[in-house]
């Protein structure tokens, strides 16, 4: 797995839960606190800016288009990788989220 | 009526009738489709399962014949020399370069019955390899078959077509019937019944939705000459001249039934490799022994040279008269440029194989198509479950009898499907290396599994059926390390050392299903359990089996 793959694994992972804990049923399970509206709608904003930030290592890596084949590709797989977590261990999803942000910093780090 | 409600009712009746059309046209292509899912996604890593299929074949990937034209060149000598002698009289002949998990020269040829044949030659006898040398078998490519004409030629390929074209219409009706598309998009909840059969269909249709829609779509447009002949007949009186004009190329000579020798191929095969400029890596010759024979030599392919690409370059090509060497065509590598329409066909070609970004691509695919396959199952399996629960009659006093037939075509065609896959890997390791057909008699093992399974799920109440499948699922897919080591000393230790990652990888996937198979089968057991102590709670299927 290359590096921009690692890297685009790990922002459409965190992009997705943040799309996922901007619902209330999948938050509920994860924690008690509520979201005000302005909340809601700031994680949303962050989570599609992960979700475009997710594509510039596979635009760099494939080109435009094959870029856009293997993001949409990643983005499928780490959703089902989310949902199964969510409906089993709804804390490691959130927990693995800030993993991702984290493995995602440091791989921006060291290139 | 007031205007308000009109619509809101008109879109009702709509959503109904495309549910209509999604249960019912769903359900009876759920298990064709599931079969073309299930053993295209294991098709995804068709070259390394022939690896693992093959384990007495020398590896030849440690040295590069790309690199090595004398041996090319004698390979090319030595292949002709077998065809002349072994094949005169046939259609048309091949002789293609080792491959990593076809380590001989590959001939290939149709004989005078037009039956195709093929066979390896040691690369440095020139005789046939023994099955010491090479085990007879289809390997991988089984599955790659079955994906795509359940190895039944055309026929298959037209039947595979037309479940596709339900696929695209399920998948369309699906999406305007689910109501909740963005709302339950990261919904899962498991151990609810009926629910979890529904979001389990939903989350894998949905989450993969554009993958499921390229790959039905770009399945088709492969065979688009096939399935849609209609405007090439309409216009060329020979449908050989539209695909002549449209590639660039002479039409195919037909028979003289004159004799003519062919030349020395290797000879030719050498200037096809100055003109193009790089090695080749194929050669074909049409109607041996003709007066019209031709040759057509291809340029050496690399799925690496062209990795990240989805409009491939042409590998090049050079056609010859067979009888006198004269060069008829030539195609130089480099950009593809056979019209728009060419290329885009040959990008949604190149998107459907999944061999344009190596191992992270193929994973992709193959967790995707894992997807897809669940979406059949568990669709077919939601079609029983609400029925179960309260039969609705769609039958009249039929319907019992029509339910129990839908369940037995389910098991058998998921849970059988899964036995008949991984017995193939067994019988492939149990089938006598001398017996002739052997490749075939692997196939057809594959077949007389799936049908012993068929009758077994016909035998048997449903919820045992499916408890039994999966019982002997997992215990062949868990004993399959351990049966490689038995029978051919390999296990996953010794491949890890060897540095042959492609079998390592082989038989962990098999161990993972076989453990999420023993979790479906501790499912199916607590469930028997518990039937058996609420005997009033028994299933309409089994109160009719």
């Amino acid at each position: 797995m290359s590096m921009a793959m690692m890297m685009s694994v790990a922002l459409c992972y965190a992009a997705m839960s943040g799309f996922s804990l901007a619902m209330p049923r999948h938050l509920m399970e994860v924690t008690d606190r509520r979201l005000s509206n302005t909340q809601i709608r700031l994680l949303r904003w962050t989570a599609s800016l992960i979700l475009i930030l997710a594509y510039l290592p596979m635009w760099s890596e494939w080109g435009a288009g094959t870029g856009f084949v293997v993001w949409v590709s990643v983005l499928s797989v780490t959703s089902i990788v989310l949902v199964l977590l969510l409906s089993y261990w709804p804390k490691w999803a959130v927990r693995i989220a800030f993993l991702m942000m984290l493995a995602a910093s440091l791989l921006w780090l060291m290139q | 009526m007031s205007e308000l409600t009109k619509p809101v009712k008109e879109q009702e009746s709509f959503r109904q009738a495309m549910g209509w059309l999604h249960t019912w046209g769903g359900l009876v292509a759920s298990w064709v489709l599931f079969t073309i899912f299930l053993t295209g996604t294991i098709g995804v890593f068709d070259e390394d399962i022939t690896h693992w299929m093959n384990p007495e074949a020398a590896v030849v990937s440690d040295f590069d014949l790309a690199s090595m034209t004398e041996q090319r060149v004698d390979a090319i000598k030595k292949g002709q020399s077998y065809l002349e002698v072994n094949a005169p009289d046939s259609h048309s002949w091949a002789i293609g370069m080792p491959t990593e998990t076809e380590p001989g020269i590959r001939l290939f040829w149709r004989d005078e019955q037009n039956e195709f044949q093929e066979t390896l030659l040691n690369l440095k006898t020139g005789e046939p390899m023994s099955a010491a040398e090479n085990r007879e078998t289809e390997g991988g490519h089984h599955f790659v078959h079955m994906h795509y004409e359940f190895h039944a030629g055309m026929a298959g390929i037209w039947l595979v077509g037309f479940f596709t074209m339900i696929m695209l219409v399920a998948l369309i009706s699906g999406i305007i019937i689910h109501k909740r598309i963005f709302k339950d998009f990261f919904t899962f909840r498991q151990k609810k019944g009926q629910r979890s059969w529904l979001d389990g269909h939903n989350a894998s249709a949905v989450l993969t939705l554009p993958f499921q829609l390229m790959i039905a779509y770009t399945g088709l447009v492969i065979f688009l000459s096939i399935y849609m002949p209609a405007g090439v007949l309409a216009n060329y009186s020979n449908p050989q001249q539209f695909f002549s004009e449209l590639l660039d190329e002479p039409m195919p000579r037909p028979e003289t039934g004159v004799h003519a020798d062919v030349v020395d191929l290797s000879v030719l095969f050498q200037r096809a490799e100055v003109m193009l400029g790089k090695s080749a890596r194929f050669m074909r010759v049409e109607h041996p022994g003709d007066s019209s024979a031709v040759t057509k030599v291809f340029g050496w392919f690399d799925e690496e040279d062209y990795y990240g690409q989805l409009l491939r370059d042409e590998t090049g090509s050079v056609q010859f008269d067979a009888t006198n060497g004269d060069v008829m065509n030539v195609i130089p590598p480099g950009e593809y440029d056979k019209g728009t329409p060419m290329a885009a066909q040959r990008v949604m070609r190149i998107m459907h194989f999944a061999n344009f970004g190596g191992y992270s691509v193929r994973w992709l695919y193959f967790v995707m198509g894992m997807a897809g396959a669940l979406m059949m199952a568990t669709g077919a399996i939601l079609f029983m479950v609400k029925r179960r629960q309260k039969s609705l009659n769609e039958f009249g006093s039929q319907t019992a009898r029509v339910y129990r037939v839908i369940e037995v075509l389910n098991i058998a065609a998921i849970s059988g499907l899964a036995v008949a896959c991984i017995s193939y890997f067994w019988l492939n390791r149990w089938i006598p290396l001398d017996i002739t057909d052997r490749a075939t008699w692997e196939i057809k093992g594959f077949f007389y599994v799936w049908l012993v399974m068929l009758f077994h799920s016909a035998c048997r109440p449903a919820t045992k059926a499916w408890f039994e499948q999966w019982s002997i699922f997992t215990l062949l897919a868990l004993l399959l390390p351990v049966m490689n080591l038995l029978t051919t000393g390999h296990w996953l230790a010794s491949y890890w050392q060897a540095g042959d990652w492609g079998s390592v990888g082989f038989e962990l996937t098999v161990l993972v299903f076989g453990l999420m198979s023993l979790g479906l089968v501790l499912f199916l057991r607590r469930k028997m359990v518990s039937q058996v102590r609420q005997p009033q709670l028994k299933t309409r299927s089994e109160a009719v089996s």
